[in-house]
């Protein structure tokens, strides 16, 4: 090891007495210690915060109603379209049906 | 970390404290700024343990965290804080700091210097570090310190003419 502890080398007019290095180093020491168990602290803090999070949206997940849109059983044509489908022979309906269906749209002529 | 490991790092410090501090006081020229350089990378050191790798010292592998703290330190500070026209310029300020006129001269001539001549002259100079020491803790190469060395001298003799200061000269 070259770098020289020792106290004789002054050539840059610096003195540090033993006691201020003494109290110095205790300061760093104590200092380092408890940045790193700060550090764990906040660690072990995330890790829980990350996990009760992750099982919190699990649960929700799990519990949350189906978000799809429901299928609507019934629908709605118009005129035309229940027309051109009758045309087209894609319905059957009887002819009191085929009667209300006109009178109902104020069709005159079948 | 294992409690051994703890008692190696408490003993580096120990060890290696008051030079710590004396490193840090002359980049960053404040008694207290330098204390809080010495703490900030002891922090720095202990987070680090584990990654040294053994290319150097262990204690030389700290002196750069010293180094590197003391020098982000100077930069963060406001620049007014630095400029000092008076002829205490470059002048550690520390009631540990004991100097005739020469060496306030001699300070005063380093602090013209570029960075990097700076501390290549404080680490040759004042530590009497040998070069290939420097180039772990600065990272660059042997020759390059050589040459900034040398131009180092060059310029404090310049500057210092009529002074007698026994400065190395070697390249």
């Amino acid at each position: 090891m070259n770098l020289s502890t020792e106290p004789h080398k002054r050539r840059d007019g610096i003195h540090v007495p033993d006691d201020f290095a003494a109290l110095l180093a205790e300061r760093a020491t104590r200092a380092a210690v408890a940045a790193e168990q700060r550090h764990t602290r906040m660690r072990r803090l995330t890790w829980t915060a990350a996990a009760v999070a992750a099982v919190f949206a699990g649960v929700l997940l799990s519990v949350r109603p189906n978000s799809a849109p429901a299928v609507n059983s019934t629908m709605q044509l118009s005129v035309e379209e229940a027309w051109t489908a009758l045309e087209q022979g894609e319905v059957t309906l009887t002819d009191d049906e085929l009667l209300e269906l006109a009178e109902i749209h104020g069709i005159t002529s079948l | 970390m294992q409690p051994e490991v703890q008692r190696d790092f408490t003993e580096l410090v120990q060890r290696h404290a008051a030079l710590w501090y004396r490193v840090a006081l002359r980049i960053v020229l404040d008694h207290a700024a330098a204390q809080d350089c010495v703490q900030d990378a002891s922090i720095k050191i202990w987070a680090n343990w584990t990654k040294f790798r053994g290319e150097a010292q262990r204690s030389t592998w700290a002196y750069r965290f010293v180094v590197n703290e003391a020098l982000s330190a100077k930069r963060r500070a406001r620049p007014e804080a630095n400029a000092d026209p008076s002829e205490l310029a470059g002048v550690p300020d520390s009631p540990y700091f004991e100097s005739d006129s020469v060496l306030k001269a001699l300070y005063a001539a380093v602090a013209e210097l570029p960075e990097q001549q700076r501390l290549v002259f404080q680490f040759r100079y004042f530590d009497e570090l040998p070069y290939a020491e420097i180039a772990h803790i600065l990272g660059t190469s042997q020759g390059g310190l050589k040459a900034n060395y040398h131009h180092a001298v060059a310029k404090i003799k310049k500057t210092m003419v009529g002074l007698n200061l026994d400065l190395h000269s070697e390249s």
